[in-house]
C-alpha cells in the first residue's frame, strides 16, 4: 500500500454508485466509471461489495418475464373500441343547452337545501323558546322541583326536622342497642351540620351555594332520621 | 413516432395504429404491473386500465417525451390507485387468491420435455429464481421496487424512471441500491445458480 492519501482510489464510492457501476458490467460489460473501476481494483471491501451487488443484479436478471393471458391485447383493443364510441355521445351532450340545464339544476338543488336548512333552524329555535318558557328558569333548578328553593322554605323545613329529631332523642333516653346509639349519634352529627349550614345561610343571604349546602344538610338530616326510625321500629 | 402515436390515440384514429401499440406495450406494461402488485388477475386487470386511460386522456399526450415514460407514468399512478384501495378494503380470503401468482400458461418446465431443446434443469431453475425474485420483491419497499423493477425489469434510464417517478435522479439511484441491498439476503441461495 504506497498510494497517498489524496487520491481519489481512498474515497469509498457511495452504495448508489457501486450499484450503477455493476449494472454497467451485468449488462454491458463496459464499466461505466473508470474512478469506481481504479478503486474497487485496490480496496478489498468495495470490491466485494461489488461483487455481491453484481450477483444479485445477475440472479434478478435471470428471472425471466411474466406473459400475460393471450387475450389481454384483444380484450384491451375490444374496451378502447367501446370507450371510443361512447365518448362521442358524451361530447355531443356537452353543448351550451346542456350546460344551462346543468346551471339551473344546480340553482335549484342549492335553493333547494338552502329552504331547507333554514325551515330546519327555525322549528330548532321556536321549540327551544317554547320549552323555556314552559319551565321558566334555568335547567338544574327544573330537575329538582320537589325541593324547595326559597330560604324560608329551607328554614321551615330545617326546624320541622329538628323538632322530630328532638322526639326522637327523647324517646330514646337510653339506646337498646348499639346500632341504634350509632344511628343516633349520627343524626346529632347531621344536626349540628345542618345548623352550621343554616348559619351559613344567615351570614349570606340568597347566596345559591349556601343554598345548596342546606339543601343536602336536609336531605342527609332525613336519612338520618329515617335510620333511626326504621332501627327502633325493626 | 410521436405523431403516429397522437394519430393512434385520437378519437378518430387510426385503428390499426393503435392496435400495434397494444401490441408493442401490452407486455411490458403487464410486467412493470405484475411485479408491482403481484398478483396476475389484478396486473391484467390494471393493464387493460392503463390502456382505457390512454384512449380516453389521448388529449393530453405531447410527443414532447418518450411515449413508452408517458405509458410507465400512467401505469404508475393506477399501481399506485390499487395500492390505496387495497389498504381501504378488507382483508378476505378468496379463493381465485388461490394460486392467482400460479402462471397457467407457462405451464410447468415437464411440459417441454418432449422438445429436443429444452433444458428441464435450467427451466425449472428459471422458474424457482423468478419465483424467489417476485417473493423478494414482495419484501421491498415500494418507493424502491417501482425504481428497480422500472431500471432492471424495464431497462429504462435514470433520467426516464425519474421523470415517471417524479423524483430527482440521485434519489432513483439512491432507490435503486436500497432495493438492491433489501433483496440481496433473498436471493443469496441462488449464488450457486449462476454459474
Amino acid at each position: 500500500m504506497n498510494m497517498s492519501f489524496d487520491k481519489a482510489v481512498y474515497r469509498h464510492p457511495a452504495r448508489a454508485q457501486l450499484v450503477a457501476h455493476a449494472e454497467s458490467l451485468v449488462d454491458g460489460g463496459v464499466p461505466v466509471s473508470a474512478a469506481v473501476a481504479a478503486h474497487a481494483a485496490e480496496c478489498p471491501r468495495c470490491a466485494a461489495e461489488l461483487a455481491a451487488i453484481r450477483t444479485s443484479l445477475e440472479i434478478t436478471a435471470s428471472a425471466t418475464a411474466q406473459d400475460p393471458n393471450r387475450d389481454l391485447a384483444g380484450a384491451i383493443l375490444r374496451e378502447a373500441r367501446s370507450v371510443r364510441h361512447a365518448r362521442p355521445a358524451d361530447t355531443r351532450r356537452r353543448g351550451p343547452a346542456a350546460l344551462a340545464r346543468a346551471l339551473v339544476l344546480g340553482v335549484a338543488c342549492a335553493s333547494l337545501t338552502a329552504a331547507l336548512a333554514v325551515a330546519v333552524c327555525s322549528v330548532a329555535l321556536r321549540e327551544a323558546s317554547a320549552a323555556s318558557a314552559r319551565t321558566g328558569r334555568a335547567p338544574a333548578l327544573a330537575a329538582a322541583p320537589s325541593v324547595p328553593v326559597r330560604a324560608e322554605d329551607l328554614r321551615r323545613k330545617a326546624s320541622d326536622l329538628a323538632r322530630m329529631a328532638a322526639s326522637l332523642t327523647r324517646a330514646a333516653a337510653a339506646p337498646k342497642s348499639p346500632q341504634e346509639r350509632e344511628r343516633l349519634r349520627a343524626l346529632e352529627g347531621a344536626g349540628r351540620d345542618l345548623d352550621a349550614a343554616l348559619a351559613a345561610l344567615d351570614r349570606n343571604p340568597g347566596c345559591p351555594r349556601a343554598m345548596e349546602l342546606v339543601r343536602n344538610q336536609l336531605g342527609r338530616q332525613e336519612q338520618r332520621l329515617r335510620d333511626v326510625f326504621i332501627e327502633r321500629t325493626l | 413516432m410521436g405523431v403516429v402515436i397522437v394519430e393512434a390515440l385520437s378519437l378518430e384514429g387510426d385503428e390499426a395504429a393503435f392496435e400495434e401499440l397494444v401490441r408493442r406495450f401490452n407486455r411490458p406494461v403487464f410486467n412493470y404491473v405484475y411485479r408491482m402488485v403481484q398478483n396476475r388477475h389484478v396486473a391484467e386487470e390494471l393493464t387493460q386500465e392503463v390502456f382505457i386511460a390512454l384512449v380516453k386522456n389521448a388529449g393530453r399526450y405531447y410527443p414532447t417525451a418518450k411515449f413508452s415514460t408517458y405509458l410507465y407514468t400512467i401505469a404508475s399512478n393506477m399501481v399506485y390507485k390499487e395500492w390505496a384501495q387495497q389498504k381501504r378494503r378488507p382483508r378476505l380470503f378468496s379463493l381465485s387468491w388461490w394460486g392467482s401468482n400460479a402462471d397457467e400458461d407457462d405451464g410447468s418446465p415437464l411440459d417441454a420435455v418432449g422438445d429436443d431443446r429444452a433444458c428441464v434443469f435450467t427451466a425449472s431453475t428459471r422458474a424457482e429464481v423468478s419465483e424467489a425474485v417476485n417473493e423478494a420483491l414482495r419484501q421491498v419497499p415500494k418507493h424502491y421496487r417501482e425504481a428497480f423493477v422500472l431500471k432492471r425489469f424495464q431497462g429504462l434510464s435514470y433520467e426516464e424512471i425519474a421523470e415517471i417517478t417524479d423524483c430527482p435522479v440521485g434519489t432513483v439511484k439512491s432507490r435503486i441500491a436500497r432495493a438492491e441491498q433489501a433483496l440481496r439476503p433473498h436471493l443469496e441461495r441462488f449464488r450457486g445458480y449462476l454459474h
